[in-house]
């Protein structure tokens, strides 16, 4: 009787999911003072019993996925704690993907949701694709002709980054895979911004090798098209006879610096080695560029027959662009090659001279601490001890097999290393770190349920959404310090601080604010929750959305349940102050937990505690369902919530 | 009858306890504080433009003498850029002269030069404004007749081969002693950072801008009472800013944003909100990041309502001025009908930023009582994106060059307009100048480059500094592919556009502390360029 009343009314109620303040799902703030404050021995856990040196609550589950995925879920923090933190590793190191040799049925990569998404938007350019036919890298046929030029695909292609990152069950695999997208840096600004499909094939290829090797990636990643284009060796040739034209220095310079080795030298531990005078040493000269820019001669994106077509062509329509380049060896340089000291022989075709390249930056002393610090930095913390950053490379330069380059062995050092499960980190008084808004929302999302098919306001509102980064230096600068005494005074980074300027801290703010309170949630409670289209959750209303408009929305129902149990089933009774701030000391402990692994202070409960006994509504439900936007929208805009300690 | 902010803290004073009301009074616009000394008693900002990626700015200003001039001649570029070879002329730029005086009426655009048949690449190579009356071996590519205009009239000046230094270089020192080199030359982010520095041996130093900055508002309280900040970027975060106590305000280049429903707008219904979001930020304890986080969001609430009210508050203050083709000031000229000729479009972005910038600067000088922030000095950071044209340079790099021409005229007319002509000097800067020599379709990092200023401060030097020798392995070029040895220093540039801004010259060594390196005389004013009416 109360709920069919309550479902009338409700603006953002969607049902579903079970209660949270049921079973495991809930601890009284009081518990979770003692479960941080409880001292742990450090330094010295053994990989097999992780968990009986650091004992895992819900709360150091949560903040765990934090870490290792794109935020918990209810049921991702269920099985965590059954499981364990390395068996859980395990599973997800094994987890059937679309990146296998033989693809698990409905598992689905990039370019399959690119295509079913286009699909889906009426661009019938796509009827010769069917879901699962494209497979990385097995499939070379040309599966269709893409639409140049197609704002629409834009779109399509954020959906396929949403449904990935919020709905696919290999967390583990596609949140490294968008780490290494900001350190091997692609964005679909400039030149990419028409040829989405290639960006979609090269998370394709960054998701492919994110648990396995460096080297593979490294190799995969310079030949794809969208790499080819963005830094410009695509179309690159040897010099001509009168020397009048020279080889394109562009990814020569940025595979060195950015992708792999840096500009000077570095210990194990990631300080940088001084020369006798106390100079940073650098790792290359310019010749060296100019000879690497030698290698990176005769790729072409797939020259297709035709008129006119010629090596490098890449800009004309009908193109393709998701696939990788071709070696065309009368364009490439065979002549010697010296770099680093290193002698590149005569006769190698583009091939083998980008395979010596890779495997020769792979080999250099700094790459495994240039990959070992992006990694920490963005999984775990940005300010690692030196000790952090050497185990994590150590685990770099040679895994359980003496292997090189074992990114799935760099990764569990990384999420299993003492500094990190220890809940007072090692002793690092700088733990810790602020989330870039792609992450912070992605979690919110996670914490509910996300309904829809793409929030397309996000793209409108920040503009640098997961492959939207401006230039290949990402969306910050890797070593950024913000101006900030205490930083400065102490030295420390914060690169994710450089996007929250001024602006953007409002226009996250104002964001969330249209999220939480959508109106548009009813027409949904209305028509009901659609059926999925091939596992895929396309609602109706969608369709006839114009693409700017925001059409994921997220389900507040949880949360509105705890509200009410707190009221005793009786909406009525919010009216009474008394039950009314009980019910909202329910709400808030739900939320400290649900959001931010207990962080809020007792002060901040006090102040949002505040806050929403101040929310005034005749309607009981319209006064409940403020409460409940209002708190989620104090929670998400808090410090404690856009940091990750 | 809606209820006001005042009236509602009034009323809810007994009912927070928690909830502080110190925070909760937005900062108004105080009176200047009359101690200020006198040297500071005008207005003057410094505007930096980036061109972000690394201008090629020999196709922005084309050597066009057939030989001689030290090597700056169309022949030793047209050779290293391989005009006859078919397949390269597609990042060429013809030696066509243009008569500007044909293409303007007064100050208005009557013709479109560049406006003939075949295409953006066709337009991009078209020809060029001569500058030989000027004294200068160069002509202004025909996508840029506002340029042209601007040097015409002796508002526009241009840097010769200026680039990141440390010390006199000659090609032999270069060779020789790598350590007297730059360090991590020809790299964008580094070479970026070594210009905004201004202390080009230490890249983790603070900026330039940010050095005075903070001398100006801790060491004497130029601005004293006004709430706009001294430093403030259109074109997000940057090193440039940043010093040990301030950083540069980031503003959006559209429409002003603010934290919406969040208390500050006579809705009654958020007020508690508001306070809410305040108190939560206002809290001193817990760890680094948090306290980072607090700090970061208390801030951007305060000062995006602040300044937003000022903007809301002060009207149209452009109204009647109009740029190059008669349209209203701001209005972007793709939008109009075809006005730039250019099929392919131009790049006119920046338009946004410029607009932000000029009312900012409008209402910035403005005393209080006038509706304004009553400032004294400032310093703004705008940047155009896109310049790293390593391939597709014809169509990409011409679209730029069009949105800077018309970028920089709307700016100067804005300007004028508001009788700050004289009291504001933009200077572009770029990553660094491109090889001379092609890679196919486009150019690659080199060193030295022409750059722009801008501002009717300026004396009657068109061009100061000296252009270099473009043939291939001549002394100018440090690699073989063109890359031109700096012979003008960046520190010189900008310590000279600080000395117009304020700067003494006790203070120059300690904010540019390889800028004596370059004086002719060992004298800080021996370092500076010949470049502002005294």
């Amino acid at each position: 009787m109360f709920k069919t009343r309550y479902r009338k009314l409700y603006i953002g109620v969607l049902c579903c999911l079970p209660l949270l303040g049921a079973g495991k799902g809930s601890i009284a703030s009081s518990e979770l003072s003692s479960v941080t404050d409880t001292v742990l021995i450090a330094g010295e856990q053994k990989s097999t019993d992780i968990e009986g040196h650091f004992p895992l609550d819900e709360v150091q589950a949560r903040r765990f996925l934090v870490q290792a995925s794109m935020g918990p879920t209810q049921s991702s923090v269920d099985e965590l704690m059954t499981m364990g933190r390395e068996a859980w590793l395990e599973q997800q190191l094994s987890m059937p993907s679309a990146y296998a040799a033989n693809p698990t049925p409905g598992t689905r990569s990039h370019l399959d949701y690119l295509f079913e998404y286009a699909q889906y938007r009426g661009l019938t350019d796509f009827s010769g694709y069917q879901v699962g036919q494209y497979r990385y890298p097995e499939s070379d046929e040309v599966l269709a002709t893409i639409p140049y030029d197609s704002g629409q695909l834009r779109w399509a292609q954020l959906d396929s980054l949403w449904q990935i990152v919020l709905n696919s069950p290999d967390q583990l695999r596609q949140k490294m895979a968008l780490a290494m997208n900001e350190m091997l840096v692609i964005g679909a600004g400039g030149t990419l911004n028409k040829r989405v499909d290639a960006i979609a094939h090269y998370m394709d290829v960054l998701a492919r090798h994110s648990l396995g090797n460096f080297e593979d990636m490294l190799y995969d990643v310079s030949r794809t098209v969208a790499m080819g284009h963005w830094l410009s060796h695509q179309g690159n040739q040897k010099a001509n006879e009168d020397g009048s034209r020279t080889p394109d220095e562009n990814y020569a310079r940025e595979i060195m610096q950015l992708f792999s080795i840096g500009l000077y030298e570095l210990n194990a531990d990631g300080t940088p080695r001084l020369d006798a005078s106390g100079h940073y040493i650098p790792t290359y000269t310019q010749e060296d560029i100019e000879e690497m820019a030698r290698v990176m001669t005769g790729w072409s994106r797939p020259v297709l027959s035709g008129a006119g077509r010629r090596f490098g062509d890449g800009r004309k329509k009908g193109s393709q662009h998701a696939t990788f380049m071709e070696c065309h060896n009368n364009y490439h340089d065979t002549d010697e090659k010296v770099i680093l000291g290193e002698v590149f022989p005569a006769g190698q075709n583009c091939e083998e001279d980008l395979r010596q390249a890779v495997r020769m930056l792979v080999n250099h002393p700094n790459t495994p601490v240039m990959v070992a610090k992006h990694l920490i930095r963005r999984f775990v913390t940005s300010n690692p001890s030196p000790g952090y950053v050497q185990r994590v490379s150590d685990a770099f330069s040679a895994n359980e097999n003496g292997e090189r380059g074992d990114l799935a062995a760099t990764l569990k050092a990384v999420l299993l290393d003492t500094e990190a499960l220890d809940p007072s980190h090692d002793g690092n008084p700088y733990f810790g770190k602020i989330k870039s808004s792609r992450h912070a929302i992605a979690q919110v999302f996670r914490a509910f349920e996300p309904v829809g098919k793409g929030p397309y306001a996000y793209t409108r509102y920040f503009g640098n959404f997961f492959t939207r980064s401006p230039t290949v230096f990402n969306y910050y600068e890797a070593e950024f310090a913000p101006n900030d005494d205490e930083f400065t005074y102490n030295s420390l980074l914060a690169p994710e601080t450089q996007e929250l300027n001024e602006k953007n801290l409002a226009t996250n703010f104002n964001f969330y604010d249209k999220l939480l309170r959508n109106m548009e949630v009813r027409e949904l409670v209305h028509r009901g929750k659609p059926e999925p289209i091939n596992g895929v959750m396309f609602p109706d209303f969608g369709k006839s959305r114009k693409p700017y408009q925001n059409s994921l929305l997220i389900d507040l129902n949880p949360v509105y349940q705890i509200l009410l149990s707190g009221l005793e089933g009786d909406i009525s009774r919010i009216h009474d102050d008394e039950v009314k701030n009980h019910a909202i000391d329910l709400l808030l402990n739900d939320l400290n937990l649900r959001l931010v692994e207990g962080r809020l202070t007792e002060q901040s409960l006090e102040i949002m505690k505040q806050v929403l006994s101040q929310v005034h509504r005749r309607n009981a439900e319209r006064k409940a369902i403020f409460i409940v936007q209002e708190a989620v929208l104090l929670v998400v805009s808090s410090a404690e919530f856009n940091v990750q300690i | 009858m809606k209820q006001s902010r005042r009236d509602f803290l009034r009323q809810s004073a007994a009912v927070s306890g928690l909830l502080g009301t110190a925070s909760l009074i937005k900062p108004g616009l105080l009176m200047a504080n009359s101690n200020v000394e006198d040297q500071f008693d005008d207005y003057k900002a410094v505007v930096v433009l980036m061109l972000h990626g690394g201008n090629d700015s020999l196709n922005m200003i084309l050597p066009t003498a057939e030989s001689g001039e030290g090597g700056f001649n169309y022949d030793n570029y047209a050779n290293a850029r391989g005009l006859n070879e078919p397949q390269h002329q597609s990042i060429l730029v013809a030696n066509n002269p243009l008569e500007l005086s044909h293409y303007f009426s007064g100050d208005r655009l009557i013709d479109n030069p560049y406006a003939t048949s075949g295409g953006i690449i066709n337009q991009y190579r078209y020809g060029h404004f001569p500058l030989a009356h000027k004294g200068i071996p160069a002509g202004v590519n025909s996508l840029m007749p506002e340029l042209a205009k601007l040097i015409e009239d002796d508002k526009c000046s241009l840097i010769a081969n200026v680039g990141t230094l440390l010390q006199p270089l000659s090609k032999t020192d270069y060779k020789d002693s790598p350590a007297s080199r730059p360090p991590f030359l020809f790299s964008h982010n580094n070479q970026r950072r070594m210009m905004q520095t201004g202390k080009g041996d230490d890249l983790h130093m603070m900026g330039w801008g940010g050095h005075i900055v903070d001398r100006w508002t801790m060491d004497q309280d130029i601005n004293a009472g006004s709430l706009i900040n001294m430093s403030i970027s259109y074109g997000g975060n940057n090193r440039l800013l940043m010093g040990n106590d301030s950083t540069g305000l980031v503003l959006p280049t559209g429409k002003m944003v603010v934290h919406k429903h969040a208390g500050q707008d006579n809705n009654p219904d958020r007020y508690s909100f508001g306070d809410g979001f305040q108190a939560l930020n206002n809290q001193t304890d817990g760890d680094i990041f948090t306290r980072l986080f607090r700090r970061m969001n208390q801030n951007a609430y305060n000062k995006l309502y602040a300044i937003s009210d000022a903007l809301n508050g002060s009207g149209d203050l452009f109204n009647g001025v109009s740029d190059s083709y008669g349209n209203a000031l701001f209005s972007d000229p793709n939008n109009e009908s075809n006005a730039t000729g250019l099929p392919g479009g131009a790049d006119t972005k920046v338009v946004k930023q410029i607009e932000a910038l000029s009312k900012m600067i409008a209402l910035s000088a403005r005393s209080s009582n006038e509706g304004g922030f009553g400032a004294k000095r400032q310093i703004f950071y705008i940047q155009m994106n896109g310049f790293d044209t390593h391939g597709s340079q014809a169509t990409r790099h011409a679209g730029l060059l069009r949105g800077l021409s018309l970028a920089l005229d709307k700016f100067q007319r804005a300007m004028e307009s508001q009788g700050l002509g004289d009291k504001v000097t933009l200077m572009t800067t770029s990553d660094f100048g491109r090889t001379v020599r092609s890679n196919g379709d486009g150019t690659d990092h080199a060193w030295g480059a022409q750059q722009l200023v801008l501002g009717g401060a300026l004396n009657s030097n068109r061009m100061v500094g000296t252009l270099p020798d473009l043939a291939l392995g001549s002394d100018s070029d440090v690699s073989g592919k063109g890359r031109m040895l700096p012979t003008t220093a960046y520190d010189q540039l900008c310590a000279s556009v600080c000395n117009w801004w304020g700067v003494s010259d006790e203070e120059m060594p300690e904010i540019f502390p390889n800028l004596l390196n370059f004086s002719a005389d060992g004298t800080v004013a021996g370092s500076y360029l010949d470049l502002f009416k005294t």
